[in-house]
C-alpha cells in the first residue's frame, strides 16, 4: 500500500522529467519498452524485487538489456531508481506513470465487459458514446464476460456504467423482496 | 391469513416488473484490497465521503472513517469473513443512518435498527442519520423539569432534570445499572393518566448495552417486563459479541433513537451502558486503522467521541416543542481510579456525576451513593418546591454527619448537641437506603426525607428505621392517600400538610412495634 504512495511520487517525478524533454513522445515510448520488458520476464521482475543482489549488479544489467534501445534520460532514471534501492517499485512507477500521462493529455481508458462479442460497427458506436459522455477521449479495451448473461458493462475510473442483464435482475430481486415485506406481514 | 388474488398478484408483478426495461445504471465501485478485524481498506471509491455507507457482496455494510491518499480505511458492520480480497465494493451515497419510529418501543434492537427479539420486522418509515450534529445554543433552553429518579438519595440530593447529562460513575459491582434500571421503571407512573393529570409528561427510555454480557442484557430485558417497562423502552444491543464497529455505532443510535422522540415534542431519557466499553472499542477500531495511539492507547479524538455524542442531550425551545433528551452516560473505573482518562473526560463533558463506592456498597448502604463528591450541575432547577425545601437541611446534616462519624466511636464520651448530630445523622444514612426495583414515589420521598431532617425518626432504634418506612408509607397509602395525592399535585408540603403528617407519625409510633 505504501508503495503505492512512493511509485506516485517516482512517477510524478518522471512526468516532470518527460514535460522538460525536448520529444516527450521517445521517452514515453521508451518506458512502455522498459514496461513491457519487464512484464514480459519474469526472471527481471525477480531481480528487481530481491534485495539480495547488489545495486551494482542490477544497474549493470539494466545497462546491457537496454543499451542503445533506448535514450540517455530514462536510462539513467533506471539506474538512478536501482541507486536509491527502489528497483522494487519500478513496476509499479511505470503503472503510475502512464496513469498520469493518460490525465495529462486527457484521455480516460475503459474497460467494457459484453456477454457476446462486440461487431466492430457496435465497438466504434460505443466508443464516440463513450467520449460524449466522459468529454474526453477514450481508450477503451473490449473483454467477454458469459457472467453478465446479457448487455455489458463500462467501467470509467471508479464508475461503472452497468446495463447487464445480471444489474437488472439483482435489481428485480431486491424490488421484489422490498415489495414483498408489506404482504408478508398482514 | 388473508386470501390473496391471482389478479392482485399480477398486478403486484406488473408494477414491480414496470422498472426492468431501465438504462443503464450508474454506481462508483472500488475493491477490498485488505480485510479482517472487522475493518477493511479499500482501493478506489475515490468520491466516497467521510462517514458514508458501502455496499460488500453478501449484504455486508460498512462505514468510511479514513480517507487516505492511496486507500479508504471503513470498518465493516456484518461478518467479515463473508468477504474476501478483491471483491466489489459500492457505494450507496448515503451517510450510516438507522430507521427510527414509535414501533421500536417494547423491542430489542442492534444498533443498525433491526430487531433482535425474534419478534418479526418493525414497522417503520423514516430513517435517520446516526451521526448527526447536535443541536446549537437558540433552538435550546434551560433544564426546568425534573426527571424522577425514583431513588431518595438521588431525587433529593443530586437532582436529574429533564435534558440533563448525568455520569453514573463507579467501579464493577457498585450498582451503577440499578441506578439506571431503577429510573428507566420509574418513568412508568409519567405514562399513567394520574401523571398525564398533573401535568407529567411521559417519559421515553432506550436502554444501550455496549459490549456487555448476553445474558447480562437478557437480564435487563426480563426485569423491564416484569416490572411493566418494556412498553415505552428500546434496548438497543451490541454485546462483547458483536464486532467492535457495532458496539461503537451503539450510542449514537440510541441517541438517533431518542432524537425521534425529543424532536416530536416528546422526552426521552437515553442510559449509555457503558462508556468506557465503548472508548474501548472505538480503540480498537482506531488503532486497526492505523491512527496515531495516544495517552492509554486511546486515539486523539477519543475526548470527541463522548463529547458529540453526550452534546445531543437537550432540552428544546418551547417553539420547537420543549421535548428532551436526558442521557445517563455509565462509567466504570478500575479500583476508584477516577483520574484515568475516559472517566475524566466523560466527568468534565455531563453536568454532574453520581459516584457509587464499594466500600458504601459492601456496609450495606444501597445505593451506594457517595454524596460528597457526587454532584448535579444543573438539576437544582428542575426540583420541585416541597423537594427542595427537604432536600437542603439533608445535605447540610449529611455534611455535619460526615464531619463528626470518625468520634461515633467515642460514644458517650460526646457532648448532647454531637450526640444528637450524630443521631439524626444515622436516621439519614438509613432513610437514604433503598432496594433495587423499588422506585419511590416523589410524594412518598418528600415525606419521609422531612420526617428524617425534622427528628420524627430519631428516637427509633437504628435497625428499625427501614421497617417502619415501609409500614408507615403501607399505612399512609391505605389511610392518609388524599395528604399523598395533595403533595403530588400541589408538588410541595404545605404547612397544614407538615402539621397533619406530624400527628399522624406521633399516632403511628405509638402503634408502631419495636420487635
Amino acid at each position: 500500500m505504501s508503495n503505492l504512495r512512493v511509485a506516485k511520487r517516482y512517477a510524478s517525478a518522471l512526468m516532470v522529467l518527460t514535460g522538460e524533454a525536448k520529444n516527450p513522445e521517445a521517452i514515453a515510448g521508451d518506458l512502455l519498452d522498459v514496461q513491457s520488458a519487464i512484464r514480459s520476464s519474469k526472471e527481471l521482475r525477480t531481480l528487481l524485487a530481491s534485495p539480495v543482489i547488489s545495486k551494482e549488479k542490477k544497474r549493470s544489467v539494466f545497462a546491457e538489456i537496454f543499451k542503445n534501445k533506448i535514450g540517455d534520460s530514462v536510462q539513467q532514471y533506471l539506474a538512478s531508481i536501482i541507486e536509491k534501492g527502489r528497483g522494487d517499485i519500478l513496476p509499479e512507477t511505470l503503472v503510475q506513470y502512464f496513469l498520469l500521462r493518460d490525465e495529462q493529455l486527457g484521455i480516460v481508458s475503459v474497460d467494457v465487459r459484453s456477454a457476446i462479442e462486440f461487431s466492430p460497427v457496435q465497438e466504434k458506436t460505443l466508443t464516440k458514446q463513450l467520449e460524449g459522455i466522459t468529454m474526453k477521449k477514450v481508450r477503451v479495451s473490449f473483454s467477454l464476460d458469459k457472467m453478465l448473461k446479457g448487455g455489458f458493462v463500462a467501467k470509467v475510473g471508479d464508475t461503472m456504467l452497468d446495463g447487464s442483464v445480471r444489474r437488472q435482475l439483482e435489481l428485480l430481486r431486491s424490488r421484489l423482496k422490498d415489495g414483498a415485506e408489506p404482504m408478508a406481514q398482514n | 391469513m388473508a386470501e390473496v388474488r391471482p389478479d392482485e398478484i399480477t398486478a403486484v408483478l406488473r408494477k414491480q416488473l414496470s422498472g426492468f426495461e431501465k438504462e443503464i445504471d450508474i454506481y462508483d465501485v472500488g475493491t477490498v484490497l485488505q480485510v479482517g478485524d472487522g475493518i477493511a481498506s479499500l482501493y478506489g471509491l475515490s468520491k466516497v465521503m467521510a462517514s458514508e455507507l458501502v455496499e460488500f457482496p453478501n449484504n455486508v455494510f460498512g462505514m468510511v472513517l479514513n480517507l487516505e491518499e492511496d486507500n479508504v480505511g471503513c470498518i465493516l458492520f456484518g461478518d467479515d469473513t463473508k468477504i474476501k480480497e478483491g471483491d466489489t465494493v459500492k457505494r450507496t451515497k448515503r451517510v450510516a443512518s438507522m430507521p427510527v419510529g414509535d414501533a421500536m418501543l417494547g423491542r430489542v434492537i442492534n444498533p443498525l435498527g433491526q430487531p433482535i427479539d425474534g419478534r418479526g420486522a418493525i414497522k417503520t418509515d423514516k430513517f435517520s442519520p446516526l451521526e448527526r450534529k447536535a443541536l446549537g445554543v437558540i433552538q435550546r433552553q434551560p433544564v426546568k423539569q425534573p426527571l424522577q429518579t425514583g431513588l431518595k438519595a438521588v431525587d433529593g440530593m443530586i437532582p436529574i432534570g429533564r435534558g440533563q447529562r448525568e455520569l453514573i460513575i463507579g467501579d464493577r459491582q457498585t450498582g451503577k445499572t440499578a441506578v439506571a434500571l431503577d429510573t428507566i421503571i420509574n418513568q412508568r407512573y409519567t405514562h399513567t393518566e394520574q401523571a398525564k393529570k398533573q401535568g407529567i409528561k411521559p417519559v421515553y427510555c432506550i436502554y444501550v448495552a455496549i459490549g456487555q454480557k448476553g445474558s447480562t442484557v437478557a437480564q435487563v430485558v426480563t426485569k423491564l417486563e416484569e416490572m411493566g417497562a418494556m412498553e415505552y423502552t428500546t434496548i438497543i444491543s451490541a454485546s462483547a459479541s458483536d464486532p467492535a464497529p457495532l458496539q461503537f455505532i451503539a450510542p449514537y443510535a440510541g441517541a438517533t433513537l431518542g432524537e425521534h422522540f425529543r424532536d416530536s415534542g416528546r422526552d426521552s431519557l437515553v442510559v449509555y451502558d457503558d462508556l468506557s466499553k465503548h472508548a474501548a472499542a472505538y480503540r480498537q477500531v482506531s488503532l486497526l486503522l492505523r491512527r496515531p495511539p495516544g495517552r492509554e492507547a486511546f486515539p486523539g479524538d477519543v475526548f470527541y467521541l463522548h463529547s458529540r455524542l453526550l452534546e445531543r442531550a437537550s432540552k428544546l425551545s418551547d417553539e420547537l416543542g420543549g421535548g428532551s433528551l436526558t442521557a445517563l452516560p455509565i462509567i466504570e473505573t478500575q479500583a476508584g481510579d477516577i483520574a484515568a482518562y475516559i472517566p475524566t473526560n466523560v466527568i468534565s463533558i455531563t453536568d454532574g456525576q453520581i459516584f457509587l463506592e464499594p466500600n458504601l456498597f459492601n456496609s450495606g448502604v444501597r445505593p451506594a451513593i457517595n454524596v460528597g463528591i457526587s454532584v448535579s450541575r444543573v438539576g437544582g432547577n428542575a426540583q420541585i418546591k416541597g423537594m427542595k425545601k427537604v432536600a437542603g437541611r439533608l445535605r447540610l446534616d449529611l455534611a455535619q454527619y460526615r464531619d463528626l462519624e470518625a468520634f461515633a466511636k467515642f460514644g458517650s464520651d460526646l457532648d448532647r448537641a454531637t450526640q444528637q448530630q450524630l443521631r439524626r445523622g444515622s436516621r439519614l444514612v438509613e432513610v437514604l437506603k433503598q432496594r433495587q426495583y423499588v422506585p419511590m414515589p416523589v410524594e412518598k420521598e418528600i415525606v419521609m426525607i422531612h420526617l428524617g431532617t425534622n427528628g420524627l425518626l430519631d428516637e427509633l432504634p437504628l435497625d428499625q428505621v427501614q421497617r417502619f418506612e415501609k409500614e408507615f408509607l403501607e399505612m399512609a397509602d391505605l389511610r392518609h392517600k388524599d395528604l399523598l395525592d395533595s403533595v403530588a399535585e400541589k408538588k410541595e408540603l404545605t404547612d397544614d400538610a407538615v402539621k397533619r403528617l406530624h400527628a399522624i407519625v406521633k399516632e403511628f409510633i405509638e402503634t408502631f412495634k419495636i420487635a
